[in-house]
């Protein structure tokens, strides 16, 4: 490898797994291992000692052994506050208390946790490439994740010492490397993305070919809390079902043979796969339980999870007026597209084969931001002398990404004749980045200050929005009645926000920090920062 | 106006939940199956509901309600189930509008008892009224005429009383509306029973008796016609033959009615009875139906596929209502949807 060739990550930052790729000297994408030689690595965190951290599959292994150690399935918990995390709930309406992530004594919002599996990837890939220092990266996100998810990868990736170019959806991730390295067409493409714990939908045209390609995101629907995990979780209630019938006990309240489940249905999962029948043996407080299932059983367990997937696909399409008939390619992403039946079910409602050679599932996300990344690089007035024809060819016109807003963004504003409304500002499927200026009112004479309360959401009634900021803004002096207030919101590539306010009666910027309501602080990134920074993490 | 998520979402906690699968894909009970609804409510969630959990359910209520009602087979079953459910829900309502509660003014419990068994006197005997009245008053223009009354007399004697005969019958056909009206808003029955006669008796029937009893009175004018004196036996037949058409046409009305499980079924006839039986029933229930494309057809709460009707109410009812083919009877039925969709006029739109 040229020492003086750029490595530049992207990388798919999973519910379950993560990888990371480059793009070599050539321009072909490659996939990084990690340090057991692994192309993936599992998205699990171990805290064996106050500064020594386990991430990958040596912290998954332990879940048998120390489960209130372990960390799995942090991305669910991306954008919340650090106080209200892993809340699960025990029946219809009884929510259990959070579990905030706290060990030896200190807590750590989700985003620190994901720096640290950030942090992992980025020492393999050094690693990987003989010591050469690695700052750079792309990393990707569910298409339907809202903005403070957004906000906390991005930051995430900065508190593991990442520069990070841009925060990508995996689905459009994916549809580059579709795009770059097999699209010979103009072509309307269906990503259809189930990971391990989120599944997103993603329509788009790919237009024109060879080195002018641009792809344009037309729509995107999904479901962060729906993913292979899921599918495990049906396997899980049916042995405990099972299990509760035989000896009339919860295998929930034995944590150690209930973590030894977890990962015995997991595997039962991929073993119905490959097979028509598995079986696994259960062991909780001592007592055993044979547990068998068929496809066809699982199938029917999974049914409520398959209508869901399904559900999504018509909705998304119906939304946007386009028939199955008009989609020329599907693109199967994430491992769980794996399962048969999700094949299936697919076939059945587009009516049609679908092949499933177009992308590598668990791979095609990593190698599509590591080519988004070099795009961003050549794209920022780089030295071109740098890099290779070949790779100049392919990267620096190759491909143009015009991609979406996946949820409109506004303010709570209060109408003469209707009381709070939304007034939306950005809205959904608007092209991203993206500036756009609307103009609101003081209401009372001689106010001083307006609650700026920035939502999102696709409904007009606030409460049903999701609150992203509030902030209260001051005015220099009181202002008359009627008085006009420009809001701006103004949106990069990866999707974050920023808003300005100006009184229009002096054309003056009212300053106020953004603060978004569940991310951390500018500081308090800063503090995690340095605390990631001294952690041994392995 | 479909039933909202929110309500469906409280009625689920209630303990004796049973799910209503047309509300929970927003259609009006019974009726036919639309595949866009499922999605249609699915985004109505999204959009929404913003608690995850509540999401979950009310999708997987949706996806359930979806299975149930695309499939016939399931679908007859539980709308059985679901009329079994209503049904004495039904009754209940039915009894407490019956038995005036006890916060009520002596005054006001005094006045619904009147209303209520006035109500049901009416609606009890109005068949048999109408028919009497029918064969009374051929035989009073009969016997009139026999006397050799005066021209201008006679005519007026006969119009006089088919004047009559069109209040009692004003009264009868209010004394439904009156009830279903009641039933569902709690309005002033005989405010409305007032409304509808005066306005029943300035309707499109009163030139038809008018007509009806000018011919029978020319038929039966010894000196006008004097060898058709056989008319005289006829017009009683006629009359008979009115008063039969009529208790034809009531009964699917009182049928409905007295089912009980229907709250908002107002009238049906069978799309199988003869075409002079319907056009008889759409004059004694006062719609005129007729087809037409409607331009907001796909807007409807009820949005079935087929034809659109308008129909117009000619009884002035503050009701509006849909028709809609019932695929497993093989009726039509006028249903009430209040309040749903166009105010300004008492044009309805109709769904088949």
């Amino acid at each position: 490898m040229n020492d003086n060739h750029p490595i530049l990550l992207g990388i798919d930052l999973g519910t379950t797994y993560s990888a990371m790729a480059y793009i070599d000297e050539y321009g072909d994408a490659k996939i990084i291992s990690n340090s057991d030689n692994e192309r993936i690595t599992p998205s699990v965190v171990f805290f064996e000692s106050p500064d020594n951290i386990i991430v990958g599959q040596n912290a998954k292994d332990e879940t048998e052994l120390t489960p209130e150690m372990v960390i799995s399935f942090v991305k669910r918990e991306m954008g919340k506050h650090k106080s209200q995390v892993r809340i699960e709930q025990l029946s219809d309406d009884l929510y259990s208390m959070p579990k905030p992530y706290t060990f030896f004594g200190k807590t750590y919002a989700p985003e620190t946790i994901s720096s640290i599996i950030l942090k992992k990837l980025k020492n393999d890939a050094e690693k990987y490439f003989n010591g050469r220092e690695i700052n750079e990266a792309v990393i990707t996100v569910p298409a339907y994740f809202n903005e403070a998810e957004k906000k906390a990868t991005q930051d995430a990736g900065v508190q593991a010492g990442f520069k990070v170019l841009q925060v990508i959806s995996e689905p459009t991730a994916a549809a580059i490397s579709y795009g770059l390295e097999t699209s010979r067409k103009n072509e309307k493409v269906f990503v259809f993305d189930l990971g391990g714990g989120t599944f997103d939908v993603t329509i788009l045209d790919i237009i024109g070919h060879g080195d002018n390609k641009v792809m344009n995101i037309i729509d995107t629907d999904g479901d962060h809390h729906l993913g292979g995990k899921d599918w495990d979780d049906t396997i899980i209630q049916y042995a405990c079902d099972l299990y509760a019938q035989k000896y009339s006990d919860a295998p929930r309240n034995d944590l150690e043979g209930f973590a030894d489940l977890v990962i015995k249905a997991e595997r039962m999962k991929k073993q119905l796969t490959e097979k028509e029948h598995a079986r696994f043996n259960m062991n909780c407080n001592g007592n055993k339980l044979k547990v068998e299932l068929t496809r066809a059983q699982f199938r029917d367990l999974a049914e409520d999870l398959m209508l869901n997937l399904e559900n999504t696909c018509e909705l998304v399409l119906d939304r946007n007026g386009i028939k199955w008939s008009d989609i020329d390619t599907i693109l199967l992403v994430g491992g769980s597209t794996r399962m048969p039946m999700v094949r299936e079910m697919l076939e059945h409602i587009a009516q049609r084969e679908i092949s499933d050679n177009l992308v590598q599932p668990d791979e095609c996300v990593a190698l599509g931001a590591a080519m988004r990344a070099m795009m961003l690089k050549l794209g920022n007035k780089a030295d071109t002398s740098l890099y290779s024809k070949e790779l100049l060819s392919k990267y620096h016109d190759g491909l143009t990404v015009n991609d979406i807003l996946s949820k409109s963004i506004g303010i709570v504003a209060q109408r003469v004749d209707e009381g709070r409304k939304m007034a939306f500002i950005f809205n959904r499927q608007l092209h991203i980045p993206a500036s756009k200026s609307q103009q609101f009112f003081t209401i009372v004479e001689g106010q001083t200050s307006v609650k700026l309360s920035v939502r999102e959401g696709e409904s007009k009634n606030p409460d049903n929005c999701r609150v992203l900021v509030e902030k209260d803004l001051v005015f220099n002096r009181p202002m008359p009645i009627q008085s006009p207030i420009e809001v701006t919101f103004s949106m990069d590539h990866s999707g974050l926000l920023n808003v300005k306010a100006i009184d229009l009666t002096d054309f003056r910027e009212i300053e106020f920090e953004v603060e978004r309501r569940d991310n951390m602080s500018k500081a308090e990134v800063q503090n995690a920062t340095a605390l990631v920074s001294l952690l041994n993490v392995e | 106006m479909a039933v909202s998520l929110v309500s469906i979402l409280k009625k689920v906690k209630q303990a004796d939940f049973f799910p209503n699968y047309y509300e929970v894909l927003g259609l009006l009970n019974f009726s036919t199956y639309n595949p866009k609804k499922k999605l249609q409510r699915l985004q109505e969630v999204k959009n929404e509901i913003l608690d995850l959990n509540a999401q979950t359910k009310l999708i997987r209520l949706i996806n359930q309600a979806d299975k149930t009602l695309r499939d016939q087979h399931l679908r007859l079953k539980y709308n059985q189930e679901l009329k079994d459910y209503l049904m004495p829900k039904e009754k209940a309502q039915q009894k407490a509008r019956n038995i005036p509660p006890e916060r009520k003014q002596p005054r006001q419990n005094a006045k619904a008892k009147e209303t209520n068994a006035t109500n049901e006197n009416v609606i009890k005997n109005s068949a048999m009224v109408l028919g009497i009245f029918h064969i009374l008053v051929s035989l009073i223009v009969i016997g009139l005429n026999f006397q050799s009354l005066s021209w201008p007399y006679s005519i007026f004697l006969v119009f006089a009383s088919f004047m009559v005969f069109a209040l009692l019958k004003a009264i009868a056909i209010q004394g439904f509306s009156v009830i279903l009206v009641e039933g569902a808003e709690g309005e002033e029955n005989w405010g409305l029973l007032l409304i509808g006669m005066i306005y029943y008796i300035y309707n499109q029937e009163l030139l038809i008796c008018f007509l009806l009893c000018l011919l029978i009175t020319l038929l039966v004018k010894k000196s006008f016609f004097g060898r058709y004196r056989i008319m005289t036996v006829v017009a009683p037949i006629i009359c008979s033959i009115l008063f039969v058409f009529s208790v034809y046409a009531y009964q699917p009305l009182r049928e409905q009615y007295f089912y009980g499980g229907f709250k908002i079924l107002e009238t049906s006839f069978n799309v199988k009875t003869p075409k002079v039986v319907k056009t008889f029933a759409k004059v004694f229930t006062h719609c005129n139906i007729r087809e037409k494309a409607h331009p907001d057809a796909d807007k409807l709460t009820i949005a079935s596929p087929g034809k659109v009707y308008e129909v117009i109410d000619t009884a002035s009812r503050k009701d509006w209502y849909a028709v809609l083919l019932d695929q497993d009877t093989g009726f039509i039925h006028l249903n009430s949807v209040k309040g749903r969709i166009y105010k300004d006029t008492l044009t309805v739109v109709f769904e088949r």
